[in-house]
């Protein structure tokens, strides 16, 4: 039985933790064969999906090797069940195994295609394979399997090799799944226009929308790791002005030309004490609301005229000054307020505003 | 040199794994050390966050033992210059370290704070303790303010130098488990309390969080477990979505549904993906009523301003509270001065503009 030295189990150790320290699930495979490198190394590290229904092979390579040529990855689909490791599968399913495992050099030079059109043109003598487990969640219904494979020139694949291998791929696939969910959060949260902040103000999270915003409303640019200062304020004294949960904030409203920017905030405290920790964070929900009163007016059904006294009115002028704006008469302007008093059903200014407002969604609105 | 056997390396091996598939921050200390203890057991093991800012440390048992007493915490407070690995900070911070390293069985006994009314009390003789210090770590940022630690108690001086070894090969993990569920909590706890539906374009739910569910349930009085959203619910993000067809600058306003003093509000959200809807929920309890209290009025002229915007008049208000007209007239006439208003279509004006619906 092998056994590891010291020097060795750290360094494990070590390449273990760097992979989980991985968080993004798209460079996933590459990040992942370079640690494997330098444990392992070989010629050519990759990181292969297989979908076996479409017997499909998605290689992800290190950036210094230029990729399979068509003519090699369409040898490899054709000879797709000559390959010894893939012939011996589920057996060969479970940890690393290496094409020399099954056949000798000889047998191997004699196949017409894994060998001649595909190993060879490489370069490549001996090839060892490692699947890491089932993986479904990609795509319901395709079945893909995660897994890793790595080229020599020649028969140097040794038992420390294999043991390192199968040492890390339990944490291979772990991490995999773990980026995969990370992943999906992610995604999750795309469909929200959200900036998460630190207890400092740093961008912790932003979406591209939201970043888009923060630059029209605050004119911010969006490489800014720290939110607007204006926004910061008014952040902080909200969150200083009480630590009652069931209480909602009154959102923040930016408005540049007719639209309106609502921001609203979510304070996370991952803990009971009234302190502040480093676990903290601020959620701010964006949203982009087109704040025209008039457009809103012209829902209630009255005339294009009506419809601007009414706004005016709202706005706190008095009959002369609506007069004068619009340059009507006030008899004028009486008779259309008359009017939209007689439509709104209410008798007095200040009740046509409630009316209004509470027609449109607005009081409640907060 | 301690090395470890290759049915060690295995067992270490799988407890790695087993770390980082926890998912629940919640529990990620308790869970932790069940994974620790069964590599490396003892009798009281246990896992500690320390917020050194505020001097405060929480401490996570096994289920199974009731915890330490209000005087083996005061004691331990009291005596923590006392015990030996803090006394070789910050050189002990990192890693694993006992007791036994700095001092003699004799020496511990006669600690009148740490061995008297802290370890004996619970029959302990051996203490290791693993700094889960950051610095040494790759990878993402590390939190400044609080760090976590495991904690070992042993009733013998039994702890061995492969126990050691075991710990230390496992201390960089936790830390970085802790940093990785950390950080996914971060993004899992809005999705875990923003209410969030999504629907496919037959109105077939794809997939709901439980407080969606729920509100459903009792706003719309659906049986739990339907399949497809509620009649009322669909024709109203039909009529949307024929809407925004027509056209697609048009912003669609929420949905509220009143029950009692509470609404839910629902907002649709299209984009991206065509082929399904999101729906975000919210309740809101606060009323007209709730909101204008962030005006700064006193409750009277709160409530006084509340009924001016319902369209009231002074009379009708005075009935309604229970005043008399010449004190409405006084709490509005103080309103408007705050306000900055000289009639009650500017107070209300003001009032909403303060609020920044205009």
């Amino acid at each position: 039985m092998i056994n590891l030295t010291s020097k060795e189990i750290q360094n494990l150790n070590q390449s273990i933790q760097q992979l989980y320290s991985l968080d993004n699930f798209d460079d996933f495979g590459v990040e992942a064969i370079q640690i494997m490198n330098q444990l392992v190394p070989s010629e050519i590290p990759s990181f292969i999906l297989v979908n076996f229904h479409s017997q499909q092979i998605q290689d992800t390579f290190l950036p210094d090797f230029p990729g399979l040529t068509p003519a090699m990855e369409k040898a490899r689909v054709i000879f797709f069940n000559e390959h010894p490791v893939i012939k011996r599968i589920p057996q060969t399913l479970d940890g690393a195994y290496k094409i020399s495992d099954f056949i000798d050099p000889k047998e191997l030079q004699s196949s017409e295609g894994l060998y001649q059109r595909y190993l060879r043109t490489l370069e490549m003598a001996d090839h060892m394979c490692m699947s890491l487990g089932l993986s479904n969640s990609a795509h319901p219904g395709k079945l893909e399997i995660p897994a890793v494979a790595l080229y020599r020139s020649q028969y140097s694949f040794t038992e420390r090799d294999r043991l390192i291998l199968n040492l890390l791929r339990p944490h291979l696939y772990q991490a995999y799944c773990n980026t995969q969910q990370y992943k999906k959060l992610q995604q999750a949260l795309n469909y929200l226009d959200l900036v998460i902040l630190d207890t400092e103000g740093r961008i912790k999270y932003i979406t591209a929308q939201s970043a888009a915003w923060l630059e029209k409303y605050c004119t911010i640019s969006t490489c800014s790791l720290q939110i607007p200062d204006s926004l910061w304020l008014w952040v902080k004294h909200q969150a200083t002005k009480g630590i009652d949960r069931s209480k909602s904030y009154l959102p923040l409203r930016i408005s540049v030309n007719d639209h309106q920017l609502i921001v609203r905030l979510i304070i996370q405290r991952n803990s009971d004490r009234s302190t502040c920790t480093e676990e903290d964070q601020y959620l701010l929900i964006l949203e982009e609301r087109k704040s025209s009163l008039v457009e809103a007016l012209t829902t209630l059904g009255l005339s294009k005229r009506e419809t601007e006294v009414l706004h005016l009115v709202i706005l706190g002028k008095s009959n002369k000054e609506i007069a004068i704006q619009m340059s009507i008469s006030a008899s004028t302007t009486r008779r259309h307020l008359e009017s939209t008093f007689h439509k709104l059903g209410v008798k007095s200014r200040t009740e046509a505003i409630a009316q209004t407002l509470q027609k449109l969604g607005v009081i409640n609105n907060v | 040199m301690t090395s470890l056997d290759f049915n060690q390396i295995q067992k270490l091996n799988h407890s790695i794994q087993q770390i980082y598939s926890l998912n629940d921050y919640q529990n990620f200390g308790i869970q932790a050390i069940s994974i620790m203890h069964r590599l490396v057991p003892s009798d009281i093991p246990s896992f500690h966050t320390v917020d050194i800012a505020n001097c405060y440390i929480s401490d996570t048992f096994l289920p199974n033992f009731p915890g330490f007493t209000p005087e083996m915490k005061t004691a331990r407070y009291r005596s923590f210059g006392e015990h030996p690995i803090i006394q070789q900070a910050p050189k002990t911070l990192y890693g694993a370290h006992k007791i036994s390293d700095f001092i003699t069985s004799k020496e511990l006994h006669s600690l009148e704070g740490v061995y008297q009314q802290y370890l004996k009390p619970l029959g302990i003789e051996d203490h290791m303790t693993v700094g889960i210090l950051p610095n040494k770590l790759t990878g993402k940022k590390p939190p400044k303010k609080a760090f976590i630690g495991l904690a070992l108690y042993r009733a013998q001086r039994s702890f061995t130098e492969t126990d050691r070894l075991l710990l230390n090969l496992l201390c960089p993990h936790f830390f970085q488990a802790h940093n990785n569920i950390q950080q996914y909590q971060q993004l899992q706890y809005p999705l875990n309390h923003l209410s969030l539906l999504v629907i496919d374009t037959a109105g077939v739910i794809r997939s709901a969080t439980n407080q969606t569910t729920t509100w459903l349930t009792t706003y719309f009085t659906t049986i739990p477990y339907a399949t497809q959203i509620p009649d009322t619910l669909w024709s109203w993000v039909k009529k949307q979505i024929a809407d925004l067809n027509k056209n697609p600058t048009k912003t669609c306003l929420p949905l509220r549904i009143l029950q009692n003093d509470r609404q839910l509000i629902i907002r649709l959200v299209t984009q991206q993906q065509k082929d399904e809807y999101l729906l975000i929920l919210e309740e809101k309890t606060s009323t007209l009523l709730d909101s204008l209290t962030n005006l700064g009025l006193s409750p009277r002229e709160t409530e006084v301003l509340y009924w001016v915007m319902q369209g009231k008049d002074n009379n009708a208000i005075a009935s309604q509270i229970g005043i008399s007209s010449s004190t409405t007239r006084k709490h509005l006439e103080s309103t408007f001065y705050k306000l900055g208003a000289k009639s009650r279509t500017e107070a209300i004006t003001k009032a909403l503009e303060k609020l920044g619906f205009l």
